[in-house]
């Protein structure tokens, strides 16, 4: 019997799309956008449309697995009852022996975005103050700007986008990563909307633009102060700015003293006259919108870089008109109940964060040392979900120890990644055609719930059911010893999730109504259109004191990226690509033979290198084997991997990464970004013997 | 239904033995690796058993006799091995399902899936674990295909030889259409990566069990 399921899309992505599943029989046959989602309109990107692959990979994990030594690949099958009867034990065990909970860890993050995969985070809440990864990998130091800006976390909807005159797509890639926002750009394009790409590099959406502006990595911030300093010269600032903002004239003075076009132009790699046009056109044209991606933040001036571009959004008084504003994100629509476990306070300033105030707190992006450090007590096991640090994160070195260090190691997961290979315990997990869900997005406005397609594949089973039996089982073993729910309905689970806050939003009489379509809810369609900002002073803040309690500048201020060091003299940027997404791979079993490095062919041939050839990039931290492809857009000093688990059958592109942390994030994630892309390596040419080479001069 | 056949001679002991022998290969492979110490006896006691009523059987016995003896941390090796080959949780060598091997994409749960459930559906059966564990999961099929010599055995020594017939014809066609169709390159498969040789004497038992006569061809 054919049956119709609908779906959303649960990836770390901007899209999270409205899916339709069609089964036969309770056999999944085929994934379509939803025609009716005014967003996904029908169509789906190639991840998506991989998913039957991954439903359906032999590769997947059908069963509860125990390792008998830690990376050995000598696993063993067992039962579920096996496998949770180990981890309560062992929970109960450390908790005895060390009179704490602290030191269970639990590291999760956007593996699955959907609401009721937040029971991990409740089951640790049950058992009692754990240890916790906090913070975001991706976009923790832009969120903080615009929260210090704003006073909150919101952007425009994206078909707002489409009444923009000019549209500036600066360091993001929508072709590649967001490619239901293209339809609307190309609309606006057809209507005479002009649109400017700023980018590292050529990227797909630079090639589909009318201007691409090529930007030295890492010198965005000061490119939007210069193009600031030209509005204020050129008399083209709002002027309303004084109703509604708070600092301005702190802000110019600043601009006036410190910033100089032509240095400007120097340093970022935008001659003098472009910065002049660009500004001239921003500040002439209305409505003019910027969407400011999460590339542009990964930088340890990252949070300034947005702050600063939110400022010249000010500036020519772009915020809060039709189809203009600086959009970066939202937390608008993730309004869950919390599975009972998460403040109030904590769901609203962060969705991805669930932490009880007692816990202990360790940023995800340092996690490994932080976790390394813990004394009083150690940290003694780790729970791994919707995670792959051993693949992610920066400072492998001190990931293997820990992961050699640690008394247990619990992974749940759909593949054997790489740090599931260090499991002592693989619990397998269920897709999201295969249970019930949550989600909301953090770029549009739907929020719509998942319904499972078809029977869980082999033993697998959803995060929420795998929370209920471990709290079962602790409860059993020791009653009392987890408050998290011990069964329950998956179904129930998920309306309750629905906060009396997001029933307003959505405009729903009962929880139940969100069971028959997605829905969007009732937001302005451009965000801060009244010019009433949640700030403490209610305007948007140039100059603001949050900013200065949390240890930073009050004004948008430029303070420059890193710079290499004569040993590693090469930028390695690392963005995603179309059909991957950090280390999930799609379809899931083509994951290539090793990584290719682009780089500008002049860079290449200073080194003596083909293209094709075989080489090496490395730095104090390890090496990784490459091949060489050609790039003739991206600078000398820049070279590119675009992300893919290659990891898998080869070494790990992230043993080059070390910690670097972004300059926000602790205000609305509660940790600093990652700064990936102040990464640098040295090319070396990999011959019979391995030789470090310098270029020609 | 094909009636160009006859029965080979003695075909209860036939029916008998090659249904015990694809009922304890679906146990080896249903009950997985950590099971070896229990199902590789029976495997090998169902060979040897069928050792009298055909010459091919013997050896294979003898062979699955010394391995079902092996020392205790030599069955643990063995079954981290049966899970590297068709379990996880690394991509298995030989994943033990009809449809990898042959749909277009190598996945689970494609036509030939179906295809399995509808012969489980003529014969009024449903797989318990349909839905979660694909129809032609290689224990699933072996089983059924004991199931039917069973059911052709019963209707024979009842005197229903039409009966019987039918279902010897059903496994017959079954083994021929679907483990026949990709047993071999599955086997192939655990021949050229197999890290303990105890898997290669179990593919050829499968191989030899998939492949023997069960009726005599009379055009």
């Amino acid at each position: 019997m054919l049956a119709k399921h609908q779906h959303i899309c649960p990836r770390n992505c901007y899209d999270t799309c409205s899916l339709i599943s069609t089964t036969y029989n309770g056999v999944l046959l085929s994934v379509e956008g939803n025609p009716a989602h005014d967003y996904t309109k029908g169509k789906l990107c190639p991840k998506a449309m991989s998913d039957i692959q991954k439903v359906y990979s032999p590769s997947r994990i059908r069963y509860p697995m125990r390792q008998r030594h830690r990376f050995s690949g000598d696993w063993e099958r067992i039962s579920w009852d096996e496998a949770l009867e180990q981890i309560a034990r062992t929970i109960l065990r450390l908790k005895r022996t060390h009179g704490s909970t602290l030191p269970l860890a639990l590291n999760k993050y956007s593996g699955n975005f959907g609401a009721l995969h937040n029971a991990m985070e409740a089951l640790f809440s049950g058992i009692g103050p754990t240890t916790r990864a906090i913070g975001s990998p991706c976009w923790s130091a832009g969120v903080d700007a615009q929260t210090i800006d704003f006073g909150r976390f919101r952007c425009s909807s994206p078909l707002d986008m489409a009444h923009a005159k000019l549209i500036w797509l600066w360091g993001v890639n929508p072709a590649w990563t967001a490619i239901h926002q293209m339809p609307i750009i190309f609309d606006a394009m057809e209507r005479g909307t002009t649109v400017v790409c700023f980018d590292t590099h050529l990227s797909a959406t630079a090639a589909r633009s009318h201007r691409f502006i090529q930007v030295r990595p890492g010198t965005d911030g000061l490119l939007a102060l210069a193009m600031g300093k030209v509005l204020a010269e050129e008399n083209l600032l709002d002027p309303d700015l004084p109703n509604y903002t708070l600092g301005y004239h702190d802000f110019l003075a600043y601009l006036d003293s410190e910033i100089r076009v032509e240095r400007a132009a120097t340093i970022t790699g935008v001659e003098a006259d472009t910065i002049r046009d660009l500004a001239r056109e921003y500040g002439q044209t209305h409505p003019a919108c910027i969407w400011a991606g999460f590339g542009l933040q990964r930088y340890t001036n990252g949070g300034q870089t947005l702050r600063a571009i939110d400022a010249l959004g000010a500036l020519a008084g772009h915020i809060g008109e039709k189809g203009g504003g600086v959009q970066y994100g939202h937390f608008e629509t993730w309004k869950f109940s919390g599975l009972g476990h998460t403040e109030p306070s904590q769901a609203k300033a962060n969705p991805v964060v669930g932490k009880n105030p007692s816990d202990r707190a360790l940023n995800i992006n340092k996690f490994a040392a932080a976790a390394l450090a813990c004394t009083e007590p150690p940290v003694r096991m780790l729970w791994l979900a919707g995670r792959n640090p051993l693949s992610q994160d920066a400072d492998l070195h001190l990931w293997q120890k820990l992961m050699n260090q640690l008394e247990f190691i619990v992974v749940s997961d759909l593949f054997l990644t790489r740090s599931a290979a260090a499991a002592d315990i693989f619990l397998p997990v269920t897709t999201h055609y295969e249970h019930w869900d949550l989600h909301a997005s953090y770029w549009h406005y739907w929020v719509g719930v998942n319904e499972p397609a078809i029977a869980p594949v082999g033993e697998s089973k959803s995060d929420l059911e795998i929370a209920w039996r471990v709290s079962a089982k602790l409860n059993e073993l020791e009653p009392g010893s987890c408050t998290f729910p011990t069964s329950g309905s998956e179904k129930e689970t998920l309306l309750r999730e629905l906060s009396p806050e997001l029933l307003r939003l959505l405009r729903l009489q009962s929880p139940k109504e969100i069971l028959l379509q997605p829905l969007k809810a009732n937001l302005p369609p451009a965000s801060w259109a009244q010019r009433q900002f949640a700030t403490p002073s209610g305007r948007f803040e140039f100059r603001s004191e949050k900013a200065v309690q949390a240890g930073f500048p009050a004004l948008p201020s430029y303070s420059p990226p890193l710079s290499p060091p004569p040993e590693a003299p090469l930028r390695l940027l690392t963005p995603h690509h179309s059909s991957a997404l950090n280390s999930q791979s799609y379809p899931p079993d083509t994951i290539p033979n090793g990584y290719t490095l682009y780089v500008n062919p002049e860079l290449a041939e200073s080194y003596g290198l083909n293209e094709g050839a075989p080489a090496e990039i490395a730095n104090d931290l390890g090496a990784v084997r490459v091949r060489l492809a050609f790039d003739l857009s991206i600078p000398r000093d820049v070279v590119i991997v675009y992300q893919h688990p290659a990891e898998l059958k080869d070494s790990c592109l992230n043993v080059l990464l070390r910690s670097h942390t972004t300059d926000m994030g602790t205000i609305a994630t509660g940790a600093p970004g990652l700064a990936l892309n102040e990464t640098f390596v040295c090319l070396r040419r990999l011959t019979g013997s391995v030789q470090r080479l310098s270029p020609n001069p | 239904m094909s009636t160009a056949w006859v029965y080979q001679p003695n075909p209860k002991s036939l029916f008998k033995g090659m249904s015990n022998i694809f009922m304890a290969l679906s146990r080896f492979f249903a009950a997985g690796g950590e099971q070896i110490a229990r199902t590789l006896p029976l495997l090998a006691q169902a060979c040897e058993e069928f050792a009298a009523a055909d010459t091919a059987w013997p050896a294979l016995a003898a062979t699955l006799s010394a391995y079902a003896g092996a020392a205790e941390t030599e069955q643990k090796q063995m079954g981290f091995e049966f899970n590297r080959l068709f379990v996880g949780p690394a991509p298995p060598i030989a994943p033990p399902y009809e449809s990898v091997h042959l749909s277009a994409q190598r996945l689970v749960m494609q036509e030939q899936t179906v295809a399995v459930r509808r012969c489980y559906q003529a014969a009024d059966l449903q797989a318990t674990s349909q839905g979660a564990v694909p129809d032609d999961f290689i224990a699933t099929e072996l089983e059924f295909a004991a199931y039917l010599l069973s059911r052709a055995l019963e209707e024979n020594s009842a005197g229903n030889e039409g009966n019987s017939l039918h279902y010897v014809d059903f496994c017959a066609t079954f083994l021929t259409e679907h483990p026949g169709c990709w047993v071999e390159p599955f086997a192939a498969a655990v021949n050229q990566n197999a890290r303990h040789p105890v898997f290669p004497a179990v593919m050829q038992v499968l191989l030899t069990a998939i492949k023997t006569p069960l009726t005599i061809d009379i055009i």
